[in-house]
């Protein structure tokens, strides 16, 4: 993509599947900002072409629900940029994660100028289960540090 | 080397229709057993729908698979407008086809670049792939995401779309919303034939000849085009049935290894279904600019060697890319996006194409409008025989090869057929024990 840099914010996750909600709903808290020059975009099934998704000079950041681990809400930043993420030995259809994903991206040559993670990690992933409460917290905490962050210039490529 | 005992087992094929396993055991040099099992409690489905309005499958349906919802949306409207003889026509029906376009475009492109690609480059995966080809994969990946383009531009959504219902849709897009998706589309193209050009540098294994001639292709045709929505139900030794005929000379079945049901007609006749039959029963109706690239690439009018169903697959995808084309160059937003269609007591059967082949629906309604009874037949039960005899075959022409080969070929023998369970072999794990005593 050949456009002028931006910020993207990219949300993971199925909305009808209690914590794996929160990136969506991080989206929609962000979309409530109406912030100039920011990119929103929800993936709530197979995030394989996602690297469609952005330029070479974009700032990019994908919220994405945690695996729980004993600590609902808790707040996790990759700099994938700089680290991998973890992800399965081979890919499938409805396997591919996020991590795979920025693996097919590295191997484009088509990763952003900027991409970092923010995981969440989630307790609850039942059908049609609302966010549970340290995970919604966790939500406006992110959402409020993204549009804290996306009110500064974008840095130059 | 000359296997005398072999036991293949693959213990786990997750994420699929149906998690499954598959298990070949081979003695004396004849394979004695193979089993492609799925153990997968079942979904249900069928039983959710009894007691629902007649309005509902659109929606409940599509939420059985992520990757072709639209063909269970498909197959059910079809199956309920047929009871009260509502036939959408005009935009509408085009919609319903630039629908279908897009999902063949989106499913395919998967299955060919991520899932069967691999086994024929000799890597494990979609990204190894694209470490070897970047620009190649990343027009692929433009393909598959104009496909999704079109699901969320028609269906609201790129997945599960919510735009459907009985008579038509909710809303119809603008003239101005179908062609946003032009410049994609004339990508795409390009990006299509890039894709099938690849595909056709490919080595396919060989089958022996009996597998062919002992299989039935079954698929839909239609008098005038390549079949989405309608049509009989037809095959290579002659079946030409209309759909309710079908529905009622199915025939599923349990076996022991496997919580799928398996499918057969007329009690016996086993088939396979998906896009080697629906080419074999329909290359005549493609346009000229599809046989070209058809001819150059070698693919004729009949292909039997399943290893060349991702040849065929990607035509379909330039087929798909080409018809989206048609449609929108033509299209008029309808007066109405939706035409009535009340309830009526009696049952109703359809039958649509979907990118693994035939799925077959019955609905069973009462005059109030309530769903008494449900029947699906997705294609992978359908071709589940198909897929063990292929195995049987393939391993018993082919005892010549290492473990290691073997294994990896019977991988693709599965994935030949992309079946929902193909989502997943991938993660196939095979566990080989020899006894040559």
């Amino acid at each position: 993509m050949n456009h002028a840099p931006r910020r993207l914010l990219i949300g993971v996750g199925n909305r009808d599947r209690g914590d794996d909600a929160v990136g969506p709903i991080v989206c929609d808290l962000v979309r409530e900002q109406r912030l100039a020059d920011l990119g929103i975009a929800v993936f709530e099934g197979s995030v394989v072409d996602l690297p469609t998704w952005w330029g070479v000079a974009d700032e990019v950041t994908i919220v994405d629900a945690a695996e729980p681990a004993g600590e609902p809400g808790r707040v996790s930043v990759v700099d994938a940029l700089a680290d991998r993420l973890a992800s399965p030995a081979a890919v499938s259809t409805h396997a591919i994660d996020v991590g795979a994903a920025i693996e097919l991206a590295r191997a484009l040559g088509r990763l952003p100028a900027a991409l970092h993670v923010v995981g969440v990690e989630g307790h609850s992933f039942d059908f049609g289960a609302p966010l549970t409460p340290s995970v919604r917290r966790a939500a406006r905490r992110v959402a409020a540090e993204f549009t804290r962050r996306a009110r500064l210039p974008v840095a130059a490529p | 080397m000359t296997h005398k005992t072999l036991n293949l087992n693959v213990p786990t094929l997750t994420r699929v229709e149906g998690e499954g396993a598959m298990h070949v055991t081979v003695k004396d040099g004849i394979v004695d057993n193979v089993e492609l099992e799925i153990y997968e409690p079942p979904r249900m489905f069928e039983a959710l729908l009894r007691g629902r309005g007649y309005a509902e499958p659109v929606d409940i349906t599509a939420r059985i698979c992520g990757i072709c919802p639209v063909a269970y949306q498909m197959s059910a409207a079809h199956a309920i407008e047929s009871i009260g003889g509502v036939v959408p026509g005009g935009a509408i029906r085009e919609l319903r086809r630039l629908l279908y376009c897009g999902e063949w475009i989106e499913s395919h492109v998967l299955h060919i670049a991520f899932l069967h690609a691999p086994d024929f480059v000799g890597v494990d995966s979609g990204i190894e792939i694209a470490r070897l080809h970047p620009a190649l994969m990343a027009e692929v990946l433009h393909l598959k995401k104009t496909g999704n383009r079109i699901l969320d531009v028609v269906g609201g959504r790129p997945i599960h779309p919510v735009n459907v219902r009985l008579g038509g849709f909710y809303r119809a897009p603008t003239r101005n919303e179908l062609e946003s998706l032009s410049a994609d589309l004339e990508r795409a193209h390009a990006g299509a034939i890039s894709m099938l050009e690849w595909t056709s540098t490919f080595e396919f294994p060989s089958i022996p000849v009996r597998l062919a001639n002992h299989t039935e292709y079954v698929s839909l045709r239609h008098p005038g085009e390549y079949p989405f929505n309608e049509g009989r139900i037809v095959s290579n030794r002659g079946l030409d049935i209309d759909v309710e005929t079908f529905g009622e000379r199915l025939r599923e079945y349990q076996v022991a290894h496997s919580t799928a049901l398996h499918a057969v007609l007329d009690d016996d006749r086993r088939y396979q279904t998906g896009p080697l039959a629906r080419w074999m029963n329909n290359a005549d109706l493609v346009p000229a600019s599809i046989r070209a690239v058809a001819d150059e690439l070698g693919v004729g009018a009949t292909e039997t060697n399943p290893f060349r169903s991702i040849l065929v697959r990607g035509l379909e995808v330039l087929w798909a890319v080409e018809e989206a084309q048609r449609i929108i160059a033509t299209y008029r937003r309808p007066s109405r996006p939706a035409v009535d269609v009340a309830p009526v007591a009696g049952t109703g059967h359809g039958c649509t194409e979907a990118p693994r082949g035939v799925l077959y629906h019955r609905y069973d309604i009462d005059a109030a409008g309530i769903i008494t009874d449900a029947v699906i037949v997705p294609p992978t039960s359908q071709n589940q025989a198909a897929i063990e005899t292929d195995l049987r075959d393939f391993v018993e022409s082919h005892l010549d090869l290492d473990d290691h080969t073997l294994g990896h070929r019977c991988e693709q023998v599965i994935r030949n057929y992309d079946p929902c369970i193909s989502c997943a072999t991938h993660f196939l794990r095979f566990s080989i024990d020899r006894d040559a005593s």
